[in-house]
């Protein structure tokens, strides 16, 4: 091993047992150039040095070796990290969390390019585990992680962390990429579309093409496409947005996305026919953007929304008659879409074979039962928490210094509270 | 619950600032948006090379 | 692993630890109990989404060396479509050992869903349209249809299903809510 590699275990090994972990990730941060320069010994460094306590010196070479031009031995490098991930101490990585999310970045790009994505799952739900400081901090590897659940198509894992609703974003390096919170939720809107869970996906949508913005986004933009159909979807109607959202989308991307608009102009018509001649002039563009199934979807729901409206008109209804006042072929088609809304909760109705009739119910609820009152009350919970956790929120800005600075109107560069050390990683 | 907003980055090519300083649209702050994108197309790179996952018909 | 399967298992629980499994294979295949099981596991929790998701992803060399998967896979596609009888005669196989009572479960939950949708959904039904939904010949689904004391009758082989019943209502904390309230009463005026 050449003299420079053991002046770096050998500082490795003494900041580490000593605590001196700031210094240690400058010294690491230094030491990249003369890492690079001797690739060819970097294995036996990993193997001298210890993965819990000098967790920040391997980190420094895992690094190092996924920025080589070509990652020497990449099958190697893949098990140590993987090995990394798992047995690193939590404590110490929390001093250099960009590198930390960047060796993350580059070993599910390493993957996905290789199309191994299934084996980064496990090593990044790990990862992200050891690395947040509570569940309702988000990370720039989520996004990763996300990346490789789609490519795998196994969605669960993800959900893991999609179910937690996020209140703070790690500074990584005290940074945050705007990419990674963008993909995040583009690709988490994504996977909950996969499930079916589309009250869920189209909240993720939202908050993709409500972040402020002056400049086209392109992850923007295609979630917004996504929100169109999916809006159409559950709501039957693209929903209104909040008047946060930023005016590119209105000016910029809502014109880019002119056969989704055109869908959704059609689909408010309510003509089922119509909405197949505007979806078979657009095929090409549905296809080309992955986007077919959902729009096939929206035919369906089309349908489904016309026998909605049925019931709004009649109380009873022959299913032959049905059949053609909502475009179907025929009598039993009709009973069929009857039968899946009233097993999924979309309409109040009952068949009667006996006359080939359907009856339409009023909703049974009356909002007078046990169950509601308890439906009721875990509402209220909800929103006493929320509410807490907004003046939580409200406080630790207020004694925010940066806050205090600008709110006060003065200006100095060398502000106090700016370090990233842990401890003080904190959204605004 | 809402994240909170996110630093400035690339998606803000003249800073945070003059978003936050942005009125409703019209007046000359309009124009120096227009300006501002369409100078300014981000993350054109960004991976979404995934098979249709939504497609119910799909059962192979 | 967990391949035993009695009657006492949790299949919930043993689909957790078949999908840590799975993750912790990574990129190698699993072993195909591990597949096959799941994906058992899925159709009877009714998850089809996941169900779906997992074929696709199962390596096609491990399709190809386990037949019973695309015999699983095809209950699962006759489910997606809704086709009750369809459904039951893909489930009259002969599953092996390792999925044999998570597929005689499935067969159970589908003919339970299929029996209460009848009830929530028709106000009357054929005897023979009836005996699709529940997968027995029709004069057996008249008598199972008589013994649930649903009326028949046996000329125009007509039934009426007996209406569902509200679910049963969750106790009130009577002393305890009074205290929630005030709670409520509170935040709401702050």
């Amino acid at each position: 091993m050449a003299s420079t590699l053991e002046h770096y275990v050998n500082m490795v090994q003494t900041m580490s047992s000593t605590g001196n972990f700031t210094q240690l990730c400058d010294f690491i941060n230094k030491s990249s150039d003369m890492l690079a320069k001797n690739a060819s010994h970097l294995d036996n460094v990993y193997a001298t040095l210890d993965i819990q306590q000098t967790s920040l010196g391997i980190l420094g070479i895992l690094c190092v070796k996924y920025s080589l031009p070509n990652i020497p031995d990449l099958e190697t490098t893949l098990i140590q990290t993987t090995e990394f991930l798992a047995k690193c101490n939590g404590e110490h990585v929390r001093y250099a969390t960009d590198n930390y999310a960047e060796l993350c970045h580059k070993f599910a790009q390493a993957l996905v390019e290789r199309k191994m994505y299934a084996r980064g799952i496990a090593p990044l739900v790990q990862a992200i585990q050891k690395i947040q400081i509570h569940p309702a901090q988000l990370t720039s590897i989520h996004s990763s992680l996300c990346q490789l659940c789609l490519l795998t198509k196994n969605m669960k894992p993800a959900l893991l962390f999609l179910d937690i609703d996020v209140t703070e974003i790690s500074r990584e390096g005290g940074h945050f990429d705007a990419k990674d919170y963008l993909l995040y939720y583009y690709y988490g809107g994504m996977i909950y579309t996969a499930l079916k869970n589309y009250d869920r996906a189209l909240y993720c949508f939202e908050i993709v093409i409500t972040t402020p913005s002056v400049a086209v986004s392109h992850i923007m933009m295609e979630a917004y496409k996504k929100f169109t159909l999916v809006s159409l979807i559950l709501h039957g109607k693209i929903i209104s947005l909040p008047k946060y959202t930023p005016q590119v989308l209105q000016r910029y991307i809502k014109p880019l996305c002119q056969p989704y608009m055109d869908l959704s102009a059609v689909y408010t018509q309510n003509n089922l026919a119509d909405l197949r001649i505007t979806v078979s002039k657009h095929t090409d563009v549905f296809n080309r953007d992955s986007n077919m199934g959902l729009v096939k979807q929206c035919m369906t729901s089309l349908i489904k929304k016309n026998i909605q409206r049925l019931t709004k008109t009649f109380l009873t209804l022959s299913l032959a008659d049905m059949a053609n006042r909502v475009q179907l072929t025929s009598p039993k088609e009709a009973e069929k879409y009857v039968l899946h809304m009233i097993e999924d909760g979309e309409i109040f109705a009952t068949i009667n074979q006996k006359d080939g009739m359907v009856r339409f119910h009023d909703n049974p609820e009356n909002y007078n039962s046990p169950n509601m009152l308890l439906e009721l009350d875990k509402e209220m919970q909800r929103c006493i928490q929320l509410d807490e956790k907004l003046r939580e929120m409200d406080r630790e800005i207020a004694i925010n210094p940066q806050y205090v600075q600008k709110s006060s109107g003065t200006h100095e560069d060398d502000l106090p509270g700016t370090s990233t050390g842990p401890g003080k990683i904190q959204a605004y | 619950m809402r994240p909170a907003a996110i630093v400035a980055d690339e998606m803000f090519p003249e800073g945070a600032g003059s978003y936050m300083e942005m009125e409703e649209a019209g007046g000359s702050t309009a124009l120096l948006m227009d300006l501002a994108a369409n100078e300014k197309a981000v993350h054109s790179d960004f991976f979404n090379d995934f098979d249709d996952l939504f497609d119910d018909e799909d059962l192979s | 692993m967990a391949a035993v399967v009695g009657s006492t298992v949790d299949y919930g629980l043993l689909g957790v630890d078949l999908e840590r499994q799975e993750l912790e294979f990574g990129a190698t295949p699993s072993p195909p109990t591990v597949y096959s099981q799941l994906l058992a596991i899925y159709l009877l929790q009714n998850d089809l989404c996941n169900a779906k998701f997992l074929w696709k992803r199962i390596p096609y060399s491990v399709k190809q060396s386990t037949s019973e998967l695309s015999t699983i896979w095809q209950v699962a596609q006759k489910m997606w479509i809704k086709d009750y009888s369809a459904i039951y005669e893909a489930l009259r196989k002969e599953w092996s050992e390792e999925v044999k009572s998570i597929m005689a479960a499935v067969e159970e939950s589908v003919r339970t869903r299929a029996l209460r949708l009848v009830r929530l959904a028709y106000s009357s039904i054929n005897a023979d349209e009836f005996a699709t939904f529940v997968g027995m010949p029709a004069e057996r689904a008249i008598q199972a249809a008589i013994e649930e004391g649903w009326e028949v009758d046996q000329n125009t082989r007509i039934i009426i299903p007996k209406r569902l019943e509200p679910p049963p209502a969750p106790p009130i904390m009577n002393e305890q809510h009074l205290s929630v309230l005030t709670q409520y009463v509170t935040f709401m005026e702050n």
